[in-house]
């Protein structure tokens, strides 16, 4: 039996799917071993805890309402008391009975026993104390109570605080061996787990390296077949032989299809050098013939072209001839008008140039004035500065003599009827003084006016000065530019002068040129018509055995092409 | 009709007059030489040909702010009497006037404050105060 790739596949799969199985009914059992071990803890330590505590908390509650009997002389309380007391021995009880069915350790039982043993005894002793607290016997009741039932109740107690004790000390082992377990699983879960994908990988590793080498093997030997290298190969035939599985059909399938492959190369080499032979020989005679009425055709069609491009060019020439005529017409015509403008303009220029001159002699004219009359306003703004001076002493000395006719009224008041005359008379004065006042005022207010005028004039003169100067300066540039258009206008006359001069010459030696050219286009419009007649019967022939040429070529080539596809083949 | 003679002066925009025979000359204003003096009234004194004379801003005294004029206009009328000489600042001395007695009129006692202003005389349209400035030194010299 072949064991095939697909065999090897399934059986490695297969031993790892089990493993897997195994590895986990293995988890499971291990969890289920942890869950008891906290189960235990929690259903039966804690629970016998619980109960212990009870116990012990139920019977301390009914040693202090014990002691509240014996103490109370109140019936009542007694009563309530007792009641109370019923109900907490009956606690006790279902607490201890509960707790025996939880008992599973020897230890334990012994434990409860004792227990048992104890209370029954200190409820006994209690049932004494209760008897005389209700006879009233209050004191016996207290000495009983911290004698005979003091020591029962210790016993009782002790026991059960062991019993508590005990319970923990249970609890605290069950998790320790709970714990325990846990760890082991793990550590067991970790090995099992490794050991599994070791294993997986070292299947993995051989089933790929046995697949990949007879794969790479099978792709070299493609690969060979794609490079065109069709060689009989004996050693790779005997290394496919040895292969069991599919690699060996492939391989043999391949060997068979290089073979057929190489005994189609060889049929299709003999062929295609034949039909290369006989290509070649036929291609030869054609282009021989086809190179010699090339020749002749060549010949005739230049030919054709010049006397057909003489002809073109000699009636070109004519037309343009003519039109020239009529250029050189308008041209003529032109210069005359230019010459008419020209000479206008300059007539004009000559008329500026005068008009300037004379601009320039008033401006000079105007400067001279304009300076005198600067002068002569200096001289009036020195004199009203002095006439201001003068009436500034004027009006001190009015002043002065005002005070003295005061100062004379005042003595001839004083001087009393001989003062009389006098006092008129320097009345008179100082009438003389204020009128003198009066008229200097108005002397100043005139004068002022008369330097406000000066002051204005003054300005209005430095603006008139600029103005003339303006006026001095654009004249002599205006001159200056009219000389240059003088100069550019004469030029021009002479320029336009001998420009007509030439055109004319032009113009005579044309019409000559114009006979010349009409007779030489006639003569070159035959000879092209006619060339171009065996121009056309040449290129016929010529077409035709370009045809012929180009088939005889096409089949080289063709032969050529499969030559060079089959030298690619190696048999 | 009976004339009496004043020399009219204007202080600020009114006019004042002073009897003639209280008036002894008028001199144009020179700056006073301040003094420490008990007086407040005297603003200073001046060297007027070898006497000291003292000398008042009446336009203080009377509560007129004298007329924001150049100092050029101002004068000093010099007074004099038994007792002696004192200068008194005014803006402009005007002229020498007579005036009618009919003119002259008392001032009621609402003036009696200013017990130096004596009469008021009224002169062609114009209302003249009157000063005994006689008086009015007694009374800021006190």
């Amino acid at each position: 039996m072949k064991f095939t790739v697909k065999n090897k596949l399934i059986a490695a799969f297969g031993v790892i799917i089990l493993l897997s199985f195994f590895l986990g009914v293995y988890s499971i059992s291990s969890i289920k071993s942890v869950n008891d071990r906290s189960s235990e803890i929690t259903e039966v330590w804690f629970r016998g805890n619980d109960l212990a505590h009870t116990m012990d908390t139920a019977i301390s509650d009914y040693r202090i309402r014990e002691y509240r009997h014996a103490v109370t002389e109140d019936e009542n309380l007694m009563a309530d008391t007792e009641k109370e007391l019923q109900a907490l021995k009956d606690k006790f009880e279902a607490a201890l009975n509960d707790y025996e069915s939880t008992v599973v350790l020897q230890e334990d039982r012994e434990l409860v026993a004792e227990v048992e043993e104890y209370y029954l005894q200190y409820f006994e002793t209690s049932k004494e104390v209760l008897q005389l607290s209700r006879e009233l016997k209050t004191k016996e009741a207290i000495d009983l109570l911290y004698g005979e039932s003091k020591n029962r109740f210790d016993k009782a107690n002790n026991t059960i605080a062991e019993l508590v004790k005990f319970n923990q000390e249970q609890a605290n082992l069950a998790k320790e061996q709970s714990n325990k377990t846990y760890e082991e699983s793990r550590l067991i879960l970790v090995i099992i787990t490794s050991a599994i994908i070791l294993l997986s990988i070292v299947v993995a590793v051989y089933i790929i390296l046995s697949i990949t080498k007879k794969m790479k093997f099978i792709i070299g030997f493609i690969d060979k077949t794609a490079n065109l290298d069709l060689v009989y190969d004996q050693n790779g035939l005997s290394t496919i032989s040895k292969f069991k599985d599919e690699f060996f059909d492939m391989g043999m399938a391949l060997a068979s299809m290089r073979k057929s492959l190489r005994e189609l190369i060889d049929s299709i080499k003999k062929n295609s050098i034949d039909v290369s032979l006989n290509a070649d020989n036929l291609s030869n005679v054609i282009e021989e013939t086809s190179q010699t009425i090339e020749g002749v055709a060549k010949a005739v069609d230049e030919m054709a072209h010049g006397s057909t491009d003489l002809a073109k060019n000699v009636e070109d020439g004519a037309g343009k001839l003519g039109a020239l005529a009529e250029e050189i017409n308008i041209v003529v015509k032109s210069a005359d008008l230019v010459k008419d403008y020209i000479n206008v303009a300059s007539n004009a220029n000559s008329e500026g140039i005068n008009y300037i001159k004379k601009l320039k002699e008033v401006v000079k004219v105007n400067n001279e004035v304009a300076e005198q009359v600067a002068e002569r306003v200096d001289l009036l703004d020195n004199k009203s500065e002095s006439i201001e001076k003068i009436t500034d002493v004027i009006k001190s000395i009015t002043s002065q003599i005002n005070l003295l006719s005061l100062n004379a009224a005042i003595e001839a008041a004083r001087a009393g009827e001989q003062g009389k005359g006098f006092a008129v008379v320097a009345e008179e004065i100082r009438k003389l003084a204020s009128e003198t006042a009066n008229s200097t005022k108005e002397i100043d207010i005139i004068v002022s006016e008369v330097k406000k005028e000066i002051s204005t004039t003054k300005s209005e003169m430095s603006k008139a000065k600029t103005a003339v100067n303006q006026t001095a300066e654009v004249s002599v540039k205006t001159e200056k530019a009219f000389e240059a258009i003088d100069n550019s206008v004469s030029n021009i006359i002479k320029q336009i002068e001998s420009l007509i001069i030439g055109i004319n010459s032009i113009d005579n030696n044309k019409n000559g040129i114009v006979v010349n050219i009409t007779d030489m286009s006639a003569i070159a419009e035959e000879s092209a018509s006619t060339t171009e007649e065996v121009s056309a019967s040449m290129q016929e022939q010529s077409a035709s055995i370009e045809q012929i040429s180009q088939s005889a070529k096409d089949l080289k080539q063709i032969s050529v092409n499969l030559q060079d596809l089959i030298a690619k083949f190696r048999t | 009709m009976i004339y009496a003679k004043f020399v009219v002066f204007r202080i600020g925009k009114e006019e004042y007059a002073v009897p003639i025979s209280q008036v002894k000359e008028i001199i144009n204003y020179r700056s006073p030489t301040t003094i420490p003096l008990d007086i407040e009234s005297i603003v200073g004194v001046i060297n007027l040909r070898g006497k000291v004379i003292p000398i008042i801003d009446l336009g203080k005294e009377i509560g007129i702010e004298s007329e924001n004029k150049p100092i050029k206009g101002e004068k000093i009328i010099i007074i004099e009497d038994t007792d002696g000489a004192f200068g008194v600042i005014v803006d402009e001395v005007e002229e020498v006037i007579k005036i009618g007695e009919d003119d002259i009129h008392k001032v009621n006692d609402i003036y009696e404050r200013n017990k130096y202003i004596t009469e008021i005389a009224k002169n062609d349209n114009r209302l003249i105060i009157i000063i005994d400035l006689n008086l009015f030194w007694k009374e800021v010299s006190k």
